[in-house]
């Protein structure tokens, strides 16, 4: 449901779908009618296992994957009657980091090359002004000038994680999605990151939409957040109401599974109320989805899906129990 | 009391094309009984080059343990034994768990196959009895219709079935000591609280001891008796859970703390980073490994390698900080670890 902002939010999503054929004449609902807006400067983050589908979504989002159905407002306007131009300025002001820093730079290309390549669709402006800026860039990120012509092979994960992140800045994006930017990075790189991508969105007023399974780290950086399971928001609020109070029985297993010394007796029976194993996505549970896993179902829970219902002021959550 | 496993002087070096990597250097541990020691440290700091030379499986690899190491399971040499000899504790003794469970199952043969093969290489069972064994073994680790799962082949399996199952063969033999290398790094959340959840209750039945190998100081706080912390291939602190979180002494396992975001903290503030990136292993390190990233160097730390220094009978740290005439710091600022 969307959140109340006095402005209208720079992206909003309603109802977005994206169904993937698969064999044997079936479809898997990866992303199964999701609904949010994000204001301009704001960090919103989706959350779940993997599978659930949200890289799915903040790809469908960017146009990478075809959408089904549903609609994505950019400032407003929606994108898929975006003229040719319009599309332009989308991909120019909306950008993507990668999860997987080895694979999405390419091994032949040198960093400089990299930070331009989007310069040149982009700016009308001279190769030795792209090349200054590939270096104010680099400065930016947190790497020296020298590793201007050097080679992805030649750099560290966390450095080449900042590569992913200068070369989403060099376009003077709004919007920048970061799909699980810091997994495949150690806890004290995952830091530095974690405080860069924070200075720049308050330098720069960047919107993120931060998608990531580490819990942590969301609650650290968000401020909304959507909890997804099976294609859908189960649970969607405000960082600080979603962290403490947990409505969703699923927002609750998954806070109970993060390891931590305290209270462990406590999330274990938290957990014991849980069934351990994810149904299968090309046949999904009627009714509510998550209904196999859950302790509290009942007979209404396998006839109706539970809509997203509102909890509080920036807060809402779909089970029929809450 | 005789520690079930100590680990003495162990240098392990890969020979690659640009030189030797030292990836363990000098390290030296002891496990008691029944309990369970985590190591943890970042990615390439050693924690698995090291888990490996415990079995001694480098021989099967590219890496070389030095002459002079020393692992003793019981009094006995580990590094020392021949085929033979060592064939009869792997598996049976000690058990080991690998991060990846599709590459480390055999692909082209069952689960239950699987299972009952230490069963019946080690004589655990008898013929007649192997099947009740891996049924029982599939039940003990969880896994639903342990009758119909044991046909399944390892690509049947989802990723947290398939780490039980791993887990199953790895505790056929009841081992008194599990070797679980990142036993949960591929898994979702709540899948890695069963698997811990599992191992738990395994150990409190059991009473093997457990050596578990993360990067997540969630999992040590949340599993571990005791804590090693690696960096660049040796220890720089090892103590207690309670004396690594809540008196840590060595400026690396301060950091490691802080990196994490805590409840506490205001959202969006500033993480506490180390920054830099760890050295390179393929140069000789002079001094403290960590000195050229750490906030408290000294001149001494880049010339001279610091030594161990006891705090508590379990707690003992690798840092000039300890030496008398070093300056007192103070750890910094929160204290969260969870």
């Amino acid at each position: 449901m969307p959140m109340h902002s006095k402005s209208v939010p720079l992206l909003s999503v309603g109802g977005l779908k994206k169904y993937f054929p698969v064999r044997k004449g079936g479809v898997i609902k990866a992303v199964d009618g999701v609904s949010f807006d994000i204001a301009r400067g704001e960090t919103f983050s989706l959350v779940g296992e993997s599978g659930c589908g949200k890289t799915t979504c903040g790809r469908t989002i960017l146009g990478i994957h075809r959408k089904t159905a549903g609609s994505v407002k950019y400032d407003g306007a929606e994108t898929e009657t975006f003229s040719k131009q319009q599309e332009k300025r989308f991909h120019k002001n909306a950008q993507m980091i990668f999860q997987d820093p080895y694979a999405c730079l390419d091994p032949r290309m040198t960093i400089g090359a990299i930070v331009k390549e989007g310069m040149h669709e982009y700016f009308k402006i001279s190769e030795s002004e792209k090349q200054e800026r590939a270096l104010e860039l680099l400065a930016r990120v947190g790497l020296p000038h020298g590793f201007v012509s050097r080679y992805p092979h030649e750099l560290s994960g966390g450095q080449r994680q900042r590569v992913g992140v200068a070369r989403a800045l060099a376009l003077e994006p709004e919007l920048i999605v970061c799909d699980e930017p810091l997994s495949a990075l150690d806890v004290s790189i995952q830091a530095q990151l974690i405080n860069l991508l924070i200075s720049l969105q308050q330098e720069l007023n960047l919107t993120y939409l931060f998608i990531s399974h580490d819990l942590a780290v969301v609650r650290h950086i968000s401020d909304q957040t959507g909890v997804m399971y099976m294609g859908a928001l189960v649970e969607l609020g405000d960082s600080d109401v979603l962290f403490r109070k947990p409505a969703h029985p699923y927002t609750q297993l998954l806070f109970s599974s993060i390891p931590t010394a305290d209270a462990k007796s406590v999330r274990k029976s938290v957990r014991a109320n849980f069934e351990d194993e994810m149904p299968s996505a090309v046949n999904p549970p009627s009714g509510c989805r998550f209904r196999t896993r859950c302790g509290n179902a009942e007979t209404i829970c396998s006839r109706e899906a539970p809509a997203l219902r509102k909890l509080g002021d920036r807060h809402c959550a779909a089970c029929h129990f809450v | 009391m005789t520690p079930l496993l100590s680990v003495r002087n162990v240098n392990v070096s890969f020979r690659t094309q640009f030189g030797e990597v030292k990836a363990v250097r000098d390290v030296g541990f002891e496990v008691t009984e029944r309990e369970t020691l985590a190591i943890v440290g970042e990615s390439g700091c050693g924690k698995s080059a090291l888990a490996k030379s415990i079995l001694n499986l480098h021989i099967h690899g590219n890496g070389i343990v030095q002459e002079g190491s020393e692992v003793l399971y019981r009094g006995e040499n580990l590094l020392k034994m021949g085929k033979k000899e060592l064939n009869r504790i792997r598996g049976r003794k000690i058990g080991m768990i690998f991060q990846d469970s599709m590459t480390a199952l055999n692909p082209t043969s069952t689960i239950g196959d699987q299972i009952a093969e230490p069963l019946i290489i080690h004589g655990v069972a008898r013929k007649n009895e192997v099947k009740m064994r891996v049924e029982e073994l599939l039940r003990s680790v969880r896994i639903a219709d342990p009758r119909e799962r044991m046909g399944s082949y390892p690509h049947q399996l989802s990723g947290g079935m398939r780490q039980r199952a791993m887990i199953a063969v790895s505790i056929a033999c009841s081992p008194e000591l599990l070797i679980a290398d990142e036993p949960t790094t591929a898994l979702d959340v709540t899948v890695q609280a069963q698997i811990l959840d599992l191992l738990c209750a395994l150990k409190d039945r059991t009473g093997m001891a457990i050596i578990l190998i993360t990067h997540d100081m969630g999992v040590v706080a949340g599993f571990a008796d005791s804590v090693l912390v690696m960096y660049a291939g040796g220890i720089l602190e090892r103590g207690s859970k309670d004396e690594i979180f809540g008196g840590p002494r060595h400026p690396y396992t301060w950091a490691l703390l802080n990196a994490i975001p805590g409840k506490a903290m205001a959202r969006k503030s500033r993480l506490y980073s180390i920054k830099g990136d760890p050295p390179n292993l393929l140069l000789p390190i002079d001094g403290c490994a960590f000195a050229a990233r750490c906030a408290f160097c000294m001149p001494v730390c880049k010339r001279c390698r610091p030594k161990t220094t006891k705090i508590t009978e379990t707690h003992s740290v690798r840092c000039w900080l300890t030496h008398e005439l070093a300056p007192k710091v103070r750890r910094g600022v929160n204290a969260h670890a969870q």
